[in-house]
């Protein structure tokens, strides 16, 4: 059994439109995977087809996790195997105050189906909320409601530090973020990085990666993979833009998969 | 028909009235005007609501119970306990009979009355009988004549000048014959610069013959006086219930109506704050949950009749299954209320593609320095909200929880009685089960 997330030959479409044309990609534990990509290029699509989103269409393709084809289960019983997504454009849930929500989340993946103690989980949320130099008051309110874009995204981290997930999808998590918050965010999110852990960290900046140092970075085209390479890759495409990428791949020819073996 | 005084059941009719007056269960002074109430319930026709249908509910179907039956045990267990931090008196009737009446005696000693409504009218020269029937009217409609008409036991509280009662008096109307007919009726009167908070709850058990329930409710605020009214329909679902509640407002004083909307197949409700008084205030809350194929028709009118009168209203609603609301808000304020303010919100969350809810709030404004708004918004549930809790772990079942809870947490939080969001939360729990 297996702790990476293995996604194999993916095929998804919304609404009868492809998106992901054939996706490979393998997150280990204990590495950092950034993908990067045009707008539209399919990379939110992905989170949300690898967490179970029910609007998009599986066509074709597999993805393993914990010894599981995870493409057959319920979103929760995926996260309650240990798959996270900090979403791009987070949902607020007005009414539910977020220290009652990490709560529901912690009691319903306790297996013996006992709750945690309210002192234990205080303290950990607590905890948490400081790595992310959060005020203790978010604690008391509603997810996500008239939350500024960075608070946003800093309770979607703080959710994944609540969780401790085997493998974390990160998309976007810097967009919104002011400088300082997003060193605090990163720092989080390297804090919480060990080497049971893989994260994919979605982005279109090197900016956040220099906060986050990636393993491999991946580029992302018209619903596939079309490069990969080390951190030095995220670089040249800040340097070089989509257009380099497309020359490299060719252009007009259907897209070639660029197969780089990493040691 | 003739009936025999042993006789727990008889139809709705002019004789089975008269034996009740002959039986003194229901006391036949003139005020009470018994007679007067039969006529007009014999001559008016069913209520005629445009989004729910009354044309299937016979009335003579349903023969008036008068003889207690079988209290739930829980309540029974209450009526052994006296627990006055708890409360400061609870009245029970089960069906038309009241099987248990108690009060705090520190506050029957500073002139509480809590007790009999019948007793409490046989003389005419009585508080409670001048009172009776002058919020709510018997010939009204024909539901409000029908209960005029053939109620018997009824809640009579009485809290005198300047007494504030902390705890809540908690009051159960009870009824368990199936095709039975229940009449509660209620008369409060708080005096100047009293405070007064009643929980009442309606129950019966789940059965598949019809019920009949037709209460009516007055309550009389004096001047600068609090009253709290806390109703928990909880009726069981084979039962129909037609509910007519009124409070009169005096000078600088304030009416809540909380209102838990839980029980019943077929319920109509018309509760109304009638602010006759300047600085008459009310606030109307409201949580309703349907499921099943129960019809929920509630009607709330906040009357403005006197200048510098408040009104805040707040409903809420969760509907599942093939579950129905109608919602009707009336704000209305009459030419001499200036300086009125009034508010009205209510928002109804749909768990069912089958499920419907109608709202319609509307305002009657003839006076022209007022402040009032209202909005109605009627919602399905969000598929995103559920993904996005699913992926933290919450099955779906779970993460409807959370968001109905969410969705009722405005109003939860402002019924302050702790007692009463525990009762609301495990009532939203066992409808989200089913
Ligand atoms: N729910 C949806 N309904 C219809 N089309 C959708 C939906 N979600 C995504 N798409 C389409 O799928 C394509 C890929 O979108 P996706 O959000 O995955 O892109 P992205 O790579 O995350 O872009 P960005 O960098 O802007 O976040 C786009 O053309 C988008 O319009
Ligand atoms: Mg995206």
């Amino acid at each position: 059994m297996s702790n990476d997330l293995d996604i194999r030959n993916l095929h998804v479409s919304i609404e009868g439109k492809p998106i992901l044309k054939g996706l490979d990609l393998t997150v280990e534990q204990g590495r950092i995977h950034a993908l990067m990509g045009p707008n539209g290029s399919g990379k939110s699509t992905l989170a949300y087809t690898l967490m179970g989103h029910p609007a998009y269409d599986v066509d074709e393709g597999e993805v393993w996790f914990q010894g599981e084809n995870i493409l057959e289960l319920a979103p929760d019983d995926r996260s309650k195997l240990g798959l996270f997504l900090a979403f791009q454009y987070p949902v607020t849930i007005p009414g539910v105050s977020v220290a009652n929500f990490l709560r529901l989340a912690m009691n319903a993946r306790q297996t013996d189906g006992k709750k945690i103690a309210i002192p234990a989980f205080r303290k950990l949320m607590l905890d948490k909320m400081k790595l992310l130099d959060m005020d203790p008051s978010f604690a008391g309110r509603y997810l996500n409601e008239g939350f500024s874009g960075g608070e946003k995204k800093r309770a979607e981290i703080l959710q994944m530090a609540v969780l401790n997930p085997t493998i974390a999808i990160l998309d976007e998590t810097d967009s919104g973020l002011d400088i300082d918050a997003l060193k605090i965010v990163a720092n989080g999110v390297n804090t919480l990085m060990n080497p049971d852990m893989g994260i994919l960290v979605i982005t279109h900046y090197q900016r956040l990666l220099n906060y986050i140092k990636p393993d491999v970075t991946h580029v992302m085209l018209d619903g596939r993979i079309v490069m990969t390479g080390g951190p030095e890759l995220a670089e040249e495409l800040e340097a070089q833009g989509y257009d380099w990428v497309r020359q490299q791949v060719g252009l007009a020819e259907p897209v070639i998969d660029v197969e780089l073996v990493e040691e | 028909m003739t009936l025999t005084t042993t006789s727990m059941r008889a139809a709705l009719t002019h004789d089975t009235l008269d034996d009740l007056i002959r039986r003194g269960l229901a006391s036949a002074d003139p005020r009470q005007g018994r007679a007067a109430a039969f006529a007009a319930f014999a001559a008016a026709d069913m209520p005629r609501l445009e989004r729910t249908d009354l044309s299937k509910v016979h009335l003579d179907d349903f023969h008036l119970v008068v003889e207690a039956g079988d209290l739930p045990a829980d309540i029974r267990a209450t009526t052994r306990s006296e627990d006055h931090e708890q409360r400061a008196g609870l009245f029970v009737q089960s069906n038309g009979e009241i099987v248990h009446a108690q009060l705090n005696p520190a506050l029957a000693a500073r002139g509480v009355i809590l007790g009999s409504l019948s007793q409490a009218t046989t003389t005419a020269a009585s508080k409670a009988a001048k009172r009776l029937g002058s919020v709510v009217r018997a010939d009204e409609d024909k539901l409000t004549a029908l209960n005029s008409a053939f109620w018997t036991g009824g809640l009579f509280l009485y809290v005198p000048r300047n007494v504030a009662i902390e705890a809540p008096v908690q009051v159960v109307f009870h009824a368990d014959v199936p095709g039975g007919a229940v009449f509660p009726r209620v008369l409060v009167i708080a005096e100047e610069n009293a405070a007064v908070t009643i929980l009442e709850e309606t129950i019966s058990p789940v059965g598949d013959t019809p019920l009949l329930a037709a209460s009516v409710t007055e309550v009389i605020v004096g001047p600068n006086a609090q009253v709290k009214y806390i109703h928990l329909q909880n009726w069981g679902d084979n039962a129909i219930a037609f509910i007519t509640q009124r409070a009169d407002v005096g000078r600088d004083a304030a009416i809540n109506w909380t209102h838990g909307i839980l029980g019943a197949s077929l319920m109509r409700s018309f509760t109304e704050s009638r602010l006759g008084a300047e600085g008459a205030s009310t606030e109307m809350l409201g949580v309703q949950f349907g499921s099943g194929n129960q019809h929920h028709d509630i009607f709330t009118l906040m009357n403005h009749v006197a200048p510098l009168t408040d009104g805040d209203l707040l409903f809420r609603g969760v509907l599942r299954d093939r579950a129905r609301s109608v919602f009707e808000g009336l704000i209305k304020i009459h030419p001499g209320a200036q300086d009125a303010n009034s508010y009205l919100h209510d928002n109804t969350l749909l768990l069912s593609k089958e499920a419907r809810a109608d709202s319609i709030p509307s305002l009657e404004i003839e006076a022209n320095q007022v402040r009032a708004s209202h909005g109605a918004t009627v919602s399905e549930i969000d598929e995103d909200w559920i993904f996005y809790l699913q992926t933290r772990g919450l099955s779906r079942a779970q993460a409807t929880r959370a968001i109905v809870d969410g969705f009722f947490e405005p109003i939860m939080q402002r019924i302050t009685l702790e007692s009463v969001q525990d009762r609301l939360r495990e009532a939203f729990d066992r409808k989200l089960d089913a």
